[in-house]
């Protein structure tokens, strides 16, 4: 048992931190343009804001586990099967891009205004503002929202295992759940619960020291 | 320097600036006062560009403002130096950094020996060198305020626009400010403009001002000036109160500036015309050094007329005030 939670664990790791990266690296882009896009932003456009704040809210509203299932095809496209730890890395991230979008762009439009102010005033280029005003105070904020990103996608990687992506969720549902053995149950559980509380603490950690 | 003329503004249908004209020159401390809701940083926000104007013209530093693309506009902004209410100084970064900011904005290096040296005598300039590798977080009100300034001359600005700049400070922190504003104005030959609700502010640094009220202006002038005026608006806002005064006999109030504040006016005016009368009011303030006053007094009708007479024998000035 102990070496098929410790497979199981680094599986969930490995899809956890994989979609963690690939969805705050694409979630940015939308990030910016809805901070720049929005009514009080550097760029307002109210058709751009609108248009994509419609789409990330149309992909959060999916439940997880269907989304899962819509975009096997996807999955397949570009994992090249739709089963397994790396397979499970497309849905994950799909699932995960609107939620990085959407805490990235309340960490930049949680900065004072008059900030952005200060910076034109003294000539700064739009870029210069996104780069060394937005960026550069938010960070701790948009840190946060990654935290708060890797500790659902701990929940979405478990529920992966239900269509066969492995990780402890696999184990749970497959030895636990089917195979009648609460101590599986038990024993997944905990160590998802020391996984929440470890990026919590991390996450916490770096907040207070870096604002 | 700057030439502001029949300047409109207006945010929807709410018209925030109206029709105003005037002009700023090189050298000048030069204060636009008014309440809040009056325009006055609007109109600041203008000078540079910030804001967009309807119509009129804003010739700043020889360039109307509206005609600029980014490029150029950037380039005006790079000679006006901005403070604000609430400083906006960056929490994540340390004084220098901050103070270098505008440098990084206009592709300097902070760390070049020219850059890194102009930054530490600004910091000396502003009393602040020991703060170097402080964060915002550890600065008083005033000290913030210090560094926005030095951030604000970085970039070797033709014009320092204040904005509110001493609002959020307490009195004492406010002189500071303005001692080193006026320091700032006399020694680096900076032109300043100074947005605020403070006539204290207006009192000591500024040798002009303009009194906007809903967007328009109602006086302007040399702060002194505007003092001893009759201006209704301006009384109410400098809080003069005439509610108490008595309802019988005439009322006068009488100014005093600098030349005949100290001799005695009062008790003279008794003496010669051997009357009576009744002090009421008085006080006496304080422009860039020079002392000024008003006292009110109250006379029998019947006094009036010998009361006015010597007033103008005297060449003080004078007006009835009416309760209310």
């Amino acid at each position: 048992m102990a070496d098929m939670m410790i497979e199981a664990s680094i599986e969930t790791l490995y899809m956890v931190i994989g979609s963690t990266l690939f969805s705050v690296v694409l979630g940015f882009i939308p990030a910016i343009i809805l901070t720049l896009t929005a009514s009080d932003g550097l760029k307002p456009n109210k058709v751009v804001y609108t248009i994509l704040d419609f789409i990330v809210n149309v992909f959060r509203s999916f439940p997880f586990i269907i989304l899962m299932i819509i975009v096997i095809p996807v999955t397949r496209a570009i994992a090249g099967k739709a089963i397994g730890t790396t397979a499970a890395l497309v849905p994950l991230t799909i699932s995960a891009i609107p939620f990085v979008a959407r805490v990235i762009e309340s960490a930049l439009r949680g900065i004072d205004p008059g900030l952005i102010e200060a910076a034109k005033s003294f000539g700064a280029s739009d870029a210069q503002i996104i780069f060394r005003v937005y960026l550069k105070e938010a960070f701790p904020a948009i840190l946060s929202g990654i935290t708060l990103t890797m500790i659902s996608l701990i929940g979405y990687s478990a529920m992966g295992g239900a269509i066969g992506a492995g990780g402890l969720g696999d184990v749970a549902i497959r030895k636990g759940y089917q195979g009648y053995n609460f101590t599986y149950l038990l024993v997944t559980s905990i160590i998802l619960i020391i996984f929440v509380q470890i990026i919590q603490t991390i996450g916490n950690y770096l907040f207070k020291k870096l604002s | 320097m700057i030439t502001i003329s029949n300047l409109c503004k207006s945010f929807g249908d709410l018209e925030v600036i109206k029709d105003v004209s005037f002009e700023i020159d090189e050298g000048d401390i030069f204060g636009i006062i008014g309440q809040s809701g009056a325009g006055k940083s609007t109109l600041l926000r203008c000078i540079n560009g910030l804001e967009t104007y309807n119509s009129g013209s804003i010739v700043s530093l020889g360039k109307e403002v509206s005609s600029l693309n980014k490029k150029e506009l950037q380039l005006i902004q790079k000679d006006m130096g901005m403070i604000f209410q609430n400083f906006n100084l960056l929490n994540r970064l340390n004084v220098y950094e901050n103070v270098a900011l505008p440098l990084r904005f206009w592709k300097k290096n902070p760390k070049d020996e020219e850059n890194n040296k102009r930054i530490h005598e600004l910091l000396k300039l502003v009393g602040l060198e020991d703060k170097i590798n402080s964060y915002p977080r550890q600065l008083s009100g005033g000290q913030k305020q210090r560094v926005a300034i030095a951030r604000a001359l970085v970039l070797n600005p033709k014009i320092l626009l204040c904005d509110e700049a001493t609002s959020a400070l307490d009195p004492k922190i406010t002189q500071d400010i303005l001692t080193l504003l006026n320091k700032i104005n006399k020694e680096l030959n900076i032109t300043i403009i100074v947005v605020t609700h403070q006539m204290e502010v207006i009192k000591q640094i500024c040798n002009k001002v303009v009194f906007l009220k809903n967007g328009k202006i109602v006086a302007k002038g040399k702060p002194e000036e505007l003092f001893v005026s009759s201006n209704k608006d301006i009384q109410d806002f400098a809080g003069d109160n005439t509610d108490l005064l008595p309802t019988t006999g005439v009322n006068i109030k009488l100014f005093f500036t600098n030349d005949n504040s100290t001799s005695h006016t009062i008790t003279s005016l008794a003496r010669h015309l051997n009357i009576d009368f009744d002090i009421c009011q008085g006080k006496l303030e304080n422009f860039r050094g020079n002392t000024m006053g008003s006292l009110i007094i109250n006379i029998d009708e019947k006094d009036q007329e010998k009361v006015i007479q010597y007033f103008k024998d005297n060449q003080i000035e004078w007006e009835v005030v009416h309760r209310g």
